[in-house]
């Protein structure tokens, strides 16, 4: 079975909590540490852990992130060592899911079958394509089969019906529900209306569900989790290591504190 | 045989793209899903509007009263005699209004935005003649105008950062990454994720997700119109025998091509920077050396290393500095029907230079480099042959910059 079906199988939200997912650029601050760095953030909580591919034309990220991409690409990080990176978290880490996180040209160009062959070896799980819309994802179903991995599907708040049947039609692991408008950053508040757009979600939905964007503590995640399966966090995370270039024991500290308070809150 | 297909893939050229947006297997949308509805609202919007007697009686009447449509043709004598060889016609895009071919785009996406009843226009912009445009069109129809620029860009071209701001528009200095055009690019979406409802992002050519590759091609496809019929006019019926154009993102060739799409007798050719040579890492000739990837939402021939990562680019146009190109120039160039070549930047200041001492035009550097195989191809062709040019833009803009490099002041 799929490690991600596997943990939603098993985690139980009363003695677990519910699901917490975090994102990391590999390659901050470097390639070895990001493996070390993911280890002990799973150590501190982390449930999934989606590892972000740097690209240095993020369209649906925020500055944050932004940022660390271009950081990982001065340090010629390559979807080589992101794979390299997932078989190091897999040695330490026998399930947790892993979630290859990337844009679609790095995938395309690094050869699609390929990309997905040497992950899954690596001990992958699952992948999130962000600008390969519903309508384009035909053309790579075969190859993940292949290799059973997951595409993750990104739901929108302002998705509508049609849309959303289709995209929970072909939903595996579980379903990343974007939580505002906009690029990937922390929000002082999430919008009000959520909630509700989450239960619709949920309803429909064969697999769990888990809130992303926006989120950066323990209060805007009990807020997200309150009706769905779980939250995403990333740009609160990967904010840790940006602080100083060399980046310190402090940062690796301060972002398993934060992993430690969210999943706090969600339990 | 081969023939027959390829004719039937030419007929299909007056039915891209598809409804995904897709020329052959270029363009669509390759963007996150919050944007995905937000471009579909704006294709649907475009549909519905652009066939609205109100829109088309008021773009149409902006051309001709504000732009000064249409654009005249101009039978180069002396700079055909000094080439030797076929008859250069020019079609004037440089005498609109603002300078240049864009404002045929800036307009229409201005007034889109006003009958969507957007609040605000964003743009991006690399040495700004797009954003002066959008400016334009948008103290034109009364829209606020935000434009973002990498510090880079705002330093270098000054004059323009000053026109912006007398037409309205708040510039956005951009102080991210390279600080220059992509850079602008993912500053202006950012601000246009916080309220797509209420803002309008206009697209500097025929790039990005679907619909604005085929929205600015329909803008610009009034150059194509217009020439036809002109050149047809002066040469007793005739059609070129070829057209050329320079090719950044593609908007003016798209726009002058549309116009001969289905006439197969007419070569079109479009003419891409060559920079420093096609053999350095300092070009921009995306057809002649991309491969095929994903770039700021759309699928194209993408000037990339072997990571996905788009390269470092260079022109001395700073207007056809981009690493992506239109995705139905791709279709066009897989197909046949268009041919790509380049001028290296020396073969673009020798036309620049050429042009204005043997007909009194300063053409831009961008257009400059469509002069420059023209009349290489000029001299190979013989008397009765007729190439028709498009002259994108004026090169005031680039005057002084030209006048130090050669040693003229």
């Amino acid at each position: 079975m799929n490690r991600v079906d596997q943990f939603f199988k098993n985690n139980d939200p009363k003695t677990n909590g519910k699901a917490l997912t975090i994102y990391y650029t590999c390659g901050v601050p470097s390639v070895e540490k990001s493996a070390k760095y993911i280890n002990k953030l799973i150590d501190a909580g982390a449930d999934i852990v989606e590892l972000g591919v740097p690209f240095s034309d993020p369209v649906a990220d925020g500055v944050v992130i932004q940022e660390a991409a271009q950081k990982a690409l001065i340090n010629n990080v390559t979807i080589q060592d992101v794979i390299a990176t997932t078989a190091k978290i897999r040695e330490q880490h026998k399930d947790t899911p892993i979630v290859l996180f990337s844009y679609y040209n790095v995938i395309y160009k690094y050869g699609v079958e390929k990309t997905f062959s040497e992950f899954a070896n690596a001990g992958g799980d699952a992948v999130l394509i962000v600008d390969l819309p519903h309508e384009e994802q035909q053309e790579i179903f075969e190859d993940l089969e292949k290799h059973n991995l997951h595409l993750i599907q990104l739901v929108a708040p302002e998705t509508n019906e049609s849309r959303l049947n289709k995209i929970v039609a072909s939903a595996k692991g579980f379903i990343y529900m974007v939580t505002v408008n906009g690029v990937t950053g922390q929000r002082t508040e999430l919008p009000v209306d959520l909630s509700k757009k989450i239960q619709k979600l949920v309803a429909k939905s064969p697999v769990p569900v888990l809130a992303g964007f926006g989120i950066s503590n323990g209060t805007t995640a009990k807020i997200a989790a309150e009706n769905c399966d779980g939250v995403i966090v990333g740009s609160a995370i990967v904010k840790k290591f940006l602080d100083s270039q060399y980046c310190s024991k402090n940062s690796i500290e301060s972002a398993c504190n934060l992993v430690k308070e969210i999943k706090n809150a969600l339990s | 045989m081969k023939g027959n297909v390829e004719n039937n893939a030419m007929r299909d050229l007056n039915n891209v793209p598809d409804n995904n947006g897709f020329f052959g297997e270029f363009g669509g949308q390759a963007v996150p899903e919050d944007l995905k509805k937000i471009m579909d609202e704006i294709a649907e919007a475009y549909k519905n509007i652009c066939k609205s007697e109100d829109f088309i009686n008021e773009l149409q009447s902006l051309a001709k009263y504000y732009v000064g449509r249409p654009s005249p043709i101009y039978f180069a004598q002396r700079l055909t005699e000094k080439c030797g060889g076929a008859k250069i016609f020019i079609k004037r895009e440089d005498l609109n209004h603002t300078g240049a071919h864009k404002i045929n785009h800036s307009i229409g996406e201005a007034l889109l935005a006003k009958y969507m009843n957007k609040t605000k226009v964003i743009a991006e912009t690399g040495a700004g003649q797009h954003g002066v445009a959008m400016a334009t069109a948008c103290a034109l129809v009364g829209l606020d105008c935000e434009i973002h620029m990498g510090e880079v860009d705002v330093i270098k071209e000054h004059p323009n950062v000053t026109k912006m701001k007398i037409l309205g528009a708040n510039v956005i200095t951009v102080t991210s990454g390279t600080k220059t055009l992509k850079d602008a690019v993912d500053s202006a979406f950012v601000e246009y994720l916080k309220d797509p409802q209420n803002y309008f992002y206009a697209i500097g050519s025929v790039v990005g997700p679907h619909p604005f590759p085929m929205m600015v091609r329909d803008f610009q496809s009034v150059i194509g119109r217009e020439a036809k019929e002109q050149f047809a006019e002066m040469n007793n019926g005739a059609l070129p025998d070829y057209v050329v154009a320079c090719v950044g993102g593609g908007s003016n060739a798209i726009g002058m091509f549309s116009g001969f799409m289905n006439d197969l007798g007419v070569k079109l050719i479009g003419v891409e920077p060559a920079g420093h040579g096609l053999d350095t890492d300092h070009h921009a000739a995306t057809m002649t050396k991309g491969t095929k990837g994903e770039i700021h939402g759309f699928k194209c021939y993408v000037l990339q290393d072997e990571q996905g990562e788009p390269l470092p680019v260079h022109s001395i146009a700073s207007g056809l500095d981009y690493p992506g190109v239109g995705p139905q120039h791709c279709l066009l160039k897989d197909i046949k029907r268009a041919e790509y070549v380049s001028a290296t930047d020396k073969e673009c200041l020798d036309a620049f230079i050429t042009l204005s001492r043997t007909e009194g035009i300063i053409p831009a550097l961008e257009s400059s480099h469509a002069i420059a195989y023209t009349m290489k191809l000029a001299k190979t062709l013989p008397k009765e042959a007729t190439i028709l040019v498009n002259l994108s833009g004026r090169g005031d803009k680039d005057a002084d910059y030209v006048a130090k490099k050669l040693n003229l002041i």
